[in-house]
């Protein structure tokens, strides 16, 4: 082979590795958080984190989205990943055990899936909205309380309250959830 | 609208989760009298409110970064840029030898040869007429049903007669594409048709019903979306 394409195929694969690392970077913290969330399994929460962000790195179509777009499917993706883990480890346990078809009421079903969403919507906030929307909200403190612990002005507390629910709207209209 | 709105538009949020301490609240409830756009922040955020309602507090807690919070392994970083490098030039080098064409035509026989083999259909779960997207005199209707491999997916696809002498022999290939919900598309089935044809395909996918986000009619010609439909509508 000549040595100018052995080159080129080089760079590429460099490039390759640089546009990885980056979505590595971008990507990796927060979706590993999630599915820690999901599942309280650390060890295993590396390779469903690989196995995502490989399918992102698949999928131009997604990596062209604005960065909460992709963040928000990738989220979803992991959540696919954890469930059909769990079900095969289930069928594997539950070998020559005779199927028994899950009976839920559509009420229930709808009920657990948006919070599924949202709470897949509030692990997609950046970690300052996030802290203070599950402080406020979660925790009841007051725009003075989160102030004094988490140190900020009381203005700043208010303004990423502000920014962090409009966020979460957009992130749940996005899916479906809200109009 | 009120003049001091500048100074009160970040507070809605902080209003309606009741963050705000009393001086606060009466002082932002006296500017809403006189703010409409206060007044439709405030009606904007409330469906929020009753969704993270859903949410369990120990679960929304769990989600905060506990102080000294581990993240993914340090390792994990180098062990997925080589994965994902060395798989795109397995993808570039496949594409250089046609190689992803003549797999998709092999995998399409396969899967047209599996599900074809699968009989007898039970009783369809889902029926779902496709909606044209432009203006194509076509019309299709697919049936879902979950099996144990997926979904099979049978569809009529009817072409109404011509009355232009000259159109009736002419056909033109069409694909079955099923997108699912994290976006992956794949290509199920191709056909020909034509002014006065009805075609039935079977086919299948492995994607699980509610995995399926949308089911399409393309062009072969150029891909353009003839005809779609959504499953759980």
């Amino acid at each position: 082979m000549p040595h100018d394409s052995v080159e080129s195929r080089d760079s590429t694969a460099g490039r390759d590795a640089e546009r990885l690392a980056a979505l590595y970077d971008a990507h990796a913290a927060p979706v590993w958080r999630y599915v820690v969330h999901l599942t309280g399994d650390r060890a295993g929460a590396d390779d469903i984190v690989q196995e995502t962000l490989l399918r992102a790195w698949r999928t131009p179509r997604i990596l062209e989205q604005d960065p909460s777009t992709t963040r928000s499917w990738m989220f979803t993706v992991a959540r696919h990943l954890v469930i059909d883990e769990a079900r095969s480890a289930r069928r594997r346990r539950e070998i020559g055990v005779a199927e028994v078809p899950e009976r839920v009421t559509p009420d229930a079903t709808d009920a657990l899936f948006e919070a599924i969403l949202v709470e897949e919507a509030l692990a997609a906030l950046t970690t300052e909205h996030r802290t203070v929307v599950v402080r406020a909200y979660y925790r009841g403190q007051s725009v003075a309380e989160m102030a004094d612990e988490l140190d900020i002005p009381p203005g700043t507390v208010k303004s990423r309250l502000h920014y962090g629910l409009r966020a979460l709207r957009l992130t749940l209209q996005e899916k479906g959830v809200t109009r | 609208m009120s003049t001091d709105h500048v100074r009160f538009a970040e507070w809605d949020a902080a209003y309606v989760v009741r963050a705000l301490d009393s001086d606060d609240r009466r002082l932002y409830e006296a500017h809403l009298d006189d703010c409409r756009l206060c007044r439709d922040a405030i009606a904007d955020l409330t469906p929020v409110l009753g969704l993270l309602a859903r949410v369990a507090v120990e679960r929304a807690e769990s989600l905060l970064d506990a102080p000294g919070a581990t993240g993914p392994d340090p390792a994990a970083r180098a062990r997925m840029v080589a994965r994902g490098t060395r798989e795109a030039r397995r993808r570039r080098m496949m594409a250089w030898g046609g190689g992803i064409a003549a797999a998709a035509v092999l995998a399409l026989v396969v899967a047209f040869a599996v599900t074809t083999s699968v009989v007898p259909a039970p009783a369809p779960e889902e029926v779902v007429a496709l909606q044209p997207v432009t203006d194509v005199p076509l019309s299709a209707t697919v049936e879902l049903t979950d099996v144990a491999w997926g979904t099979r997916i049978a569809m009529v696809c009817d072409y109404p007669p011509s009355d232009d002498p000259y159109a009736r022999d002419e056909q033109w290939p069409y694909v079955l594409v099923v997108t699912s919900t994290d976006g992956a598309t794949s290509e199920l089935s191709t056909w020909r048709a034509g002014p006065g044809s009805t075609a039935h395909l079977d086919a299948g996918t492995a994607l699980d019903r509610t995995d399926i986000a949308s089911i399409e009619v393309r062009a072969v010609a150029d891909g353009r979306v003839l005809l779609r439909g959504e499953p759980g509508e």
